[in-house]
């Protein structure tokens, strides 16, 4: 087992190798001003972190990016639940909530910024509503295919419906909870960081506007790198335990 | 276990209800003055912003343009994405080692490389639809990998008794064996394509729907704004539509 997965890691270790040079060779092809190699990339990113201005702006995204994904899952998970166990509820709002998935949403961020002002709030309201009617479809669908055997469970224990929410419906649905937090993950990272990128003055989606008009080449791909280093360990991790909770 | 289980995909009447409830609603709230003008619309405006616009030949012509981009990324990204979920299905330990790449993929704001491309296709549609094509591709990978792990371990065989070479057997065996995943995976990718295209257009092009979108935000043009977002949430809605129903009949006709 333990062999298995040292060889897997190595692996990826590998994997990893062979894209960068991958990349060597196509930044050869086009020119460093065009794409940045690996190297050079990889030391704009060092210098970065130990400027004032991008550690604020860093901070500034992972703010907004903290206050969007706990709304998402919040409000998901709390209309999935209603969804799933109200069949009128579901049948009601479902097919919008398939619809909102389906629309590109950036088309709509010029109505959010109208509702929610130029700021912080449109960013992290974008970002919710990336994320949350994912989230919202996936715990239904978890509720939904619970075995009938626990409703009458609670029903001959007489729960409250809180605490029946609480004690069974909760942990029985959490593995499509923690399914829908890894897809959450990554989409409301993509909103709040495309909110940044249109009508904002701060965070790595403005650093990465700004560096796109002066043809800052090496901070788009350090910024682009630090993203994708942090969006793979995140869901890597969140896929190990999605493995775990279905055993 | 899932005797109980059903989705609500379809649109139900209480669905339409609440829809029209919310439209009267809006409409009422904008007519009593409660929000401005420049904030919100009443939905009879959006409607009326529609059609006007619509009737301009140069808003016609950015729809067509953005359909174009769309399709020509979607067919690019489906050949692109066939080949590469072959290729990944016959190297295992290549795929092993790519699925934390896969996983992340779509968390990244990718076109954000749009420069790069422009350097190397030069300004107009050919950018974007590479974008769209970065985008879309996953999508089918990771549609023709799981196809081809539902195919039965016979086909196999029976490409191997007839002799038939790794491209004949999977140009005949494999790619029909899982053609309903493939044709599923590419109606999602239409999706994603839709979603890079128009997000250029936005952010960074200066034509198409979405550049147009932009522009009536820009100059103040609030009602043209709602107008063209409603007319392209309405093409995305009934594009969507006929796709998941041509995969529904793909999928009751498959194997």
């Amino acid at each position: 087992m333990t062999l298995a997965r040292t060889r897997r890691i190595a692996d990826i270790a590998l994997l990893s190798f062979g894209l960068l040079i991958i990349w060597e060779a196509v930044s050869i092809a086009l020119g460093m001003r065009v794409l940045p190699a690996p190297v050079q990339t990889a030391t704009r990113l060092v210098a970065l972190l130990a400027k004032p201005g991008f550690l604020r702006d860093l901070r500034a995204t992972g703010e907004a990016y903290a206050i969007a994904l706990g709304l998402a899952m919040g409000g998901g998970v709390g209309l999935g639940l209603m969804f799933g166990s109200s069949r009128v509820l579901g049948e009601t709002f479902e097919p919008w909530l398939h619809v909102l998935v389906a629309i590109p949403k950036v088309t709509l961020y010029p109505i959010i910024l109208l509702l929610f002002g130029l700021g912080d709030a449109a960013k992290i309201a974008f970002g919710v509503l990336h994320g949350l009617p994912t989230v919202a479809i996936m715990t239904a669908g978890g509720v939904r295919s619970l075995r009938p055997i626990y409703g009458k469970a609670a029903r001959a224990m007489r729960l409250k419906r809180w605490s029946y929410v609480r004690r069974i419906l909760l942990p029985a649905v959490m593995p499509e909870i923690v399914a829908a937090l890894r897809i959450c993950f990554a989409l409301a990272l993509l909103g709040v960081l495309v909110g940044e990128m249109f009508a904002s003055t701060r965070g790595l989606g403005h650093l990465l506007m700004a560096s796109i008009g002066v043809d800052d080449m090496p901070t788009v791909m350090a910024v682009i790198l630090l993203l994708f280093l942090f969006a793979g360990t995140g869901s890597s991790v969140l896929l190990a335990v999605v493995h775990r909770l279905k055993g | 276990m899932a005797q109980t289980a059903y989705t609500p995909r379809r649109t139900h009447a209480y669905s339409v209800v609440a829809l029209l409830a919310c439209i009267a609603l809006l409409e009422a709230v904008c007519h009593a003055g409660w929000v401005r003008p420049t904030t919100l619309v009443a939905p009879s405006a959006m409607l009326k912003a529609m059609i006007v616009a619509l009737r301009e030949p140069a808003t016609l012509a950015d729809f067509g343009l953005t359909l174009g981009e769309v399709v020509t990324a979607t067919a690019l990204a489906s050949l692109l994405g066939i080949l590469t979920g072959l290729f990944l299905h016959a190297t295992p330990r290549l795929r092993r080692a790519f699925e934390p790449f896969i996983a992340s993929y779509y968390a990244l704001p990718l076109f954000a490389l749009y420069p790069v491309f422009v350097v190397v296709l030069g300004v107009g549609a050919r950018p974007i639809i590479a974008t769209g094509v970065m985008y879309a591709t996953m999508s089918v990978v990771v549609a023709t990998l799981t196809g081809l792990d539902r195919v039965p371990h016979v086909f196999h065989k029976v490409a191997r008794v007839h002799r038939l070479n790794p491209f004949k057997a999977a140009w005949r065996v494999l790619i029909p064996a899982c053609a309903p995943e493939i044709l599923g995976g590419i109606a999602l990718s239409v999706g994603y394509a839709f979603v890079a295209v128009i997000a250029s257009e936005f952010l960074l092009a200066s034509h198409g729907v979405g550049h147009a979108i932009v522009d009536a935000y820009n100059t103040f043009q609030t009602e043209r704004m709602y107008g063209l977002v409603l007319a392209l949430a309405l093409l995305v809605v009934l594009i969507n539509g006929g796709l998941r129903r041509f995969r529904g009949r793909v999928a009751e006709g498959g194997p």
